[in-house]
């Protein structure tokens, strides 16, 4: 049988990356802050993958300022929604092929 | 098999991520037991001042319904609060942002539809215009938190229509809607949730 794994986006290999996805798949916006709590990463980490993710095209950063703080909020694009999904495919093939 | 295996892992990272982006899961049945506490309070409170005052006591029994409403959020911020520390989250994590928004809608609009039978004198579709929405405000919020929230919402609709039939049993309908509903819940939620 063959397995589908070339299809597992590489992007997703790494587990903040993969969570950052998860979550906005389900919220149609997050703010950066509410992201890091619930991955329980720090500020740095977080940012890096956003780059990376934003980068590809996955997510999308608005930037506004509630009073004088500034707050970041991210949105998942169409791209990333299609690769994303396509991903969990991959996966679901995986897991099958190894029942 | 490393494949599946980490399939299998990065499957469990995305569903924590999920849950946690759009479930409330700080809830606590001690808020539901305390919250029908009060309201069995509050109603013997009014259906004592307007044994007393009758139709002067309009606005004295709004206020302390105010009070009430003001007292079970207090108190179910404080319970939360508590099941918040226990799981090492913050209490206004995204989910109870959910929560808030599909509570504050059916709630707001059914604030302002009981002001307005208020001044137009229809007391008697009062309880069951704060049952029928109360309920609608938990069945919806009930979509970001646990899912016997929903069942919650469902038994007040049931019996805010219940209630439209007879409102000169008005505090009967208060007192299971508000007090034994909620006592009930309070204690299934506690014993499932351990908290």
């Amino acid at each position: 049988m063959k397995l589908g794994v070339g299809k597992l986006n590489r992007a997703f290999e790494n587990r903040v990356r993969l969570g950052i996805m998860a979550a906005l798949a389900v919220r149609e916006d997050l703010e950066f802050t509410g992201l890091k709590q619930m991955l329980e990463v720090t500020d740095g980490n977080l940012a890096s993958h956003m780059t990376v993710l934003e980068q590809l095209r996955f997510v999308r950063v608005r930037k506004d300022f509630v009073g004088r703080k500034p707050r970041t909020r991210y949105t998942m694009t169409e791209t990333g929604r299609k690769a994303f999904g396509e991903h969990l495919d991959a996966l679901e093939r995986i897991i099958r092929a190894g029942q | 098999m490393t494949g599946l295996d980490n399939g299998l892992q990065d499957l469990t990272a995305i569903r924590t991520m999920m849950e946690r982006a759009s479930k409330f899961l700080s809830l606590s049945g001690l808020s539901g037991i305390a919250i029908g506490v009060i309201a069995l309070g509050g109603v013997w409170v009014a259906s004592e001042m307007i044994t007393a005052q009758g139709e002067n006591a309009h606005w004295p029994v709004t206020f302390l319904a105010l009070a009430v409403l003001v007292c079970a959020l207090g108190v179910a911020l404080f319970f939360s609060a508590r099941i918040a520390k226990r799981r090492a989250v913050p209490l206004w994590e995204p989910g109870a942002r959910a929560v808030a928004w599909a509570l504050a809608v059916p709630l707001t609009a059914g604030g302002a539809f009981c002001g307005i039978l208020l001044a137009q004198g229809t007391n008697g579709l009062l309880v069951p215009a704060m049952l029928i929405f109360y309920g609608l405000a938990l069945h919806n919020a009930g979509n970001y938190t646990v899912s016997e929230v929903r069942a919650l919402g469902g038994t007040e609709v049931v019996l805010g229509l219940a209630a439209t039939f007879w409102p000169s049993a008005w505090v009967l309908f208060w007192a299971l809607g508000f007090g034994v509903a909620h006592i009930a819940y309070g204690i299934l939620h506690y014993r499932k949730y351990k908290g």
